[in-house]
């Protein structure tokens, strides 16, 4: 009798178990009945012919191509881009490159010491963020636009000038900044022989430092018209390249 | 006996949950069990395995960097680099696959992940802004969206949700704060009933809404809709599945055909504005219709301005919805709006242009297993998220 209840005490465990497995029974696979093919060739989609959203002189409405102020990509320029970048199960399993929104490079150079409120002239780097909105691709809500995903030349120049003027202060500020402290303890950005740190390299351009990253930082100090301005192209330079893309 | 019967059972249960729930799903995570280190190549255990085996191409050449993810992963989603202990960790690691997960993991949980979240869904939806005058808040839509991403809520809340529905957020205690919308409307749905949403996209016949709605969350510009067997009209291709007669044709002909066949989109946008008509221009619903026909001299817009006489609201053809209540339900339930958020959450890893307007779509044999992750998860965005940033397509450049 016991054995036949410990039997139907299992049997029922095994089944709850089961069932408890069995929740997790959800699709293992799309239903790819529910869209066609994908379609490489944007060019041939209807909402991307050209007029499709153009109305003739009195018979339709002139729609706007975007939500927003902002302009919709050109449909055969971005078939140009998709013959350049490869197939789609290609191209799109590879990162692509996104600008550093505007929030994170002031996060980036609060966490390296630079003080955002500072003003001066020339402008600091806090000036140039907050006046650089619309160079950096900021947000315009008003006009239904989100920030931008993707640098724009004067936006890519408009970084390296801050970047330039937050220099000094980085340099000053790394080894007191916690982003780069490890124990309490944190790099000077260069040694007494002006040569670049490896672990400040590392913090700056958040990732390991390699030999080639410290030569091209010492390079620039190097080459410089005098030690001090090589320091400041030095971390400006490392900064802007590190950081072009998030 | 009775340790075999135990045995027995517990076996039982082991075969049975096996038996009963192999589904066959990756999980969507990054196994070593591959075929020379090929992570591409299906293989027993390997959760790409799904994935059609791509040989020979650039992306042979990627290599995996769990550094270089640290340092992608922690801008995106906290906005600030890596610590210099955080990257050391990593580097030093004998597992740096382990070690770079605790610190996503770190970075999910994160306020700085929450007030990333609130900004990327304030750049999706294109609005933010608080309350002033007349004009109601615009960040409540977003908060929402970050709302139920963070505390990983089925998505599907975004367009069902009936009360709490437009919270703000303390930056101070970086919190949300609970707050119903009160837009008047009969019923409340998400972010279907947004004051902000129909304020900041308030436009003629309310059409700007429904493009709102087709872009943000189908991630497509209209047409939505193909039929199996497109007709031609007057010459030109109608693609719609709809009647080609079941739109207007006054003060406004939706029918005509003279320039573009603007019944391709609006069939299906005809069916859908006038639930988002009654909202005034402050975003407040109203017992009447009040957006405006842009006629030379514009007038307030009638039901007859956008449907023939007996026709019914829709989301698709073929799926009648009675009010917003049941577009939220009908939107919740298509696979489209899914595929849509999903998609722009890789596009969000993988640092790619807007869908919609840079055309950044992504193939589905790129896309599903991410789908899979979301439907198992129960619709949850956060856990999605986590899928992609472990992705072995993630952590390789």
């Amino acid at each position: 009798m016991k054995t036949t209840q410990i039997t139907l005490f299992a049997l029922a465990l095994a089944s709850a178990l089961a069932a408890a497995a069995c929740e997790d029974s959800r699709p293992s696979k799309l239903d790819p009945t529910h869209h066609g093919a994908y379609q490489e060739d944007p060019t041939k989609a209807v909402e991307e012919k050209p007029g499709a959203y153009a109305g003739g002189q009195k018979n339709t409405f002139d729609h706007m191509s975007s939500l927003g102020t902002d302009a919709a990509m050109d449909p055969f320029e971005v078939l140009k881009q998709r013959e350049e970048e490869g197939p789609a199960e290609i191209r799109t399993r590879l990162h692509s490159c996104q600008k550093i929104q505007v929030t994170t490079l002031r996060s980036i150079l609060v966490g390296f010491g630079v003080n955002m409120d500072a003003t001066g002239d020339p402008p600091t780097a806090g000036q140039l963020v907050k006046e650089g909105g619309g160079a950096l691709g900021a947000a315009n809500y008003d006009a239904r636009v989100g920030e931008s995903l993707v640098w724009t030349a004067a936006g890519a120049a408009k970084m390296f000038d801050i970047l330039v003027q937050a220099a000094p202060e980085i340099i000053a500020n790394l080894p007191s900044s916690a982003q780069c402290q490890i124990d309490g303890t944190g790099p000077q950005v260069f040694d007494e022989n002006n040569r670049c740190v490896e672990d400040a390299v590392t913090c700056l351009i958040g990732r390991p430092a390699t030999a080639d990253h410290i030569a091209i930082c010492n390079s620039a100090v190097a080459q410089a018209s005098d030690v001090e301005t090589g320091k400041k192209i030095a971390v400006a330079t490392l900064l802007s390249a590190a950081h072009s893309c998030e | 006996m009775r340790r075999f019967s135990i045995l027995f059972g517990l076996a039982a249960s082991g075969a049975l949950a096996v038996l009963g729930c192999d589904t066959g799903a990756g999980s969507g995570g990054e196994s070593g069990a591959t075929v020379d280190g090929h992570p591409d190549i299906p293989a027993e255990g390997n959760p790409e395995a799904t994935r059609p085996a791509v040989t020979h191409t650039v992306l042979d050449q990627r290599v995996k960097d769990y550094n270089e993810a640290l340092r992608t992963a922690s801008l995106k989603l906290v906005r600030q680099l890596p610590t210099l202990q955080q990257i050391k960790k990593v580097k030093t690691s004998a597992d740096p696959r382990r070690a770079y997960e605790e610190e996503l993991d770190k970075m999910l949980d994160d306020p700085r992940f929450t007030e990333r979240m609130i900004k990327w869904w304030k750049d999706t939806m294109r609005m933010a802004g608080g309350a002033n005058g007349d004009a109601p808040s615009r960040n409540t839509a977003p908060n929402l969206a970050a709302r139920i991403t963070v505390e990983g809520r089925p998505f599907s809340d975004l367009f069902t949700q009936s009360s709490g529905a437009c919270p703000e957020y303390d930056g101070d205690t970086k919190t949300f704060v609970d707050g119903d919308c009160d837009s008047g409307a009969p019923v409340e749905a998400g972010v279907l009933t947004n004051p902000g949403v129909q304020y900041q996209f308030y436009g003629n016949m309310a059409f700007r809404r429904v493009r709102w709605i087709q872009e943000t969350f189908v991630c497509t510009k209209f047409p939505a809709e193909y039929s199996a067997t497109p007709q031609t009209k007057n010459g030109a291709d109608y693609v719609s599945p709809w009647p080609f007669e079941s739109i207007a044709t006054a003060p406004i002909d939706f029918q005509d055909t003279k320039s573009v066949v603007c019944a391709n989109c609006h069939t299906t946008i005809n069916h859908i504005a006038p639930m988002f008509g009654y909202f005034d221009k402050n975003g407040k619903y109203q017992s009447t219709i009040s957006v405006m026909t842009p006629t030379a001299t514009p007038v307030a817009t009638d039901l007859s301005h956008w449907l023939q006489p007996g026709e019914t609201m829709h989301w698709r053809f073929g799926e009648e919805v009675k009010d917003l209540g049941e577009l939220g339900q009908a939107m919740a339930n298509d696979p489209d709006v899914s595929e849509c958020v999903v998609t722009r959450l890789y596009n969000f890893a993988m640092s790619k242009e807007d869908v919609v307007n840079d055309l950044s779509t992504v193939p589905y044999e790129v896309l599903d297993e991410y789908m899979i992750t979301y439907y198992q998860d129960g619709m949850n965005l956060k856990s999605t998220l986590r899928a992609i940033f472990t992705n072995a397509d993630f952590v390789r450049f």
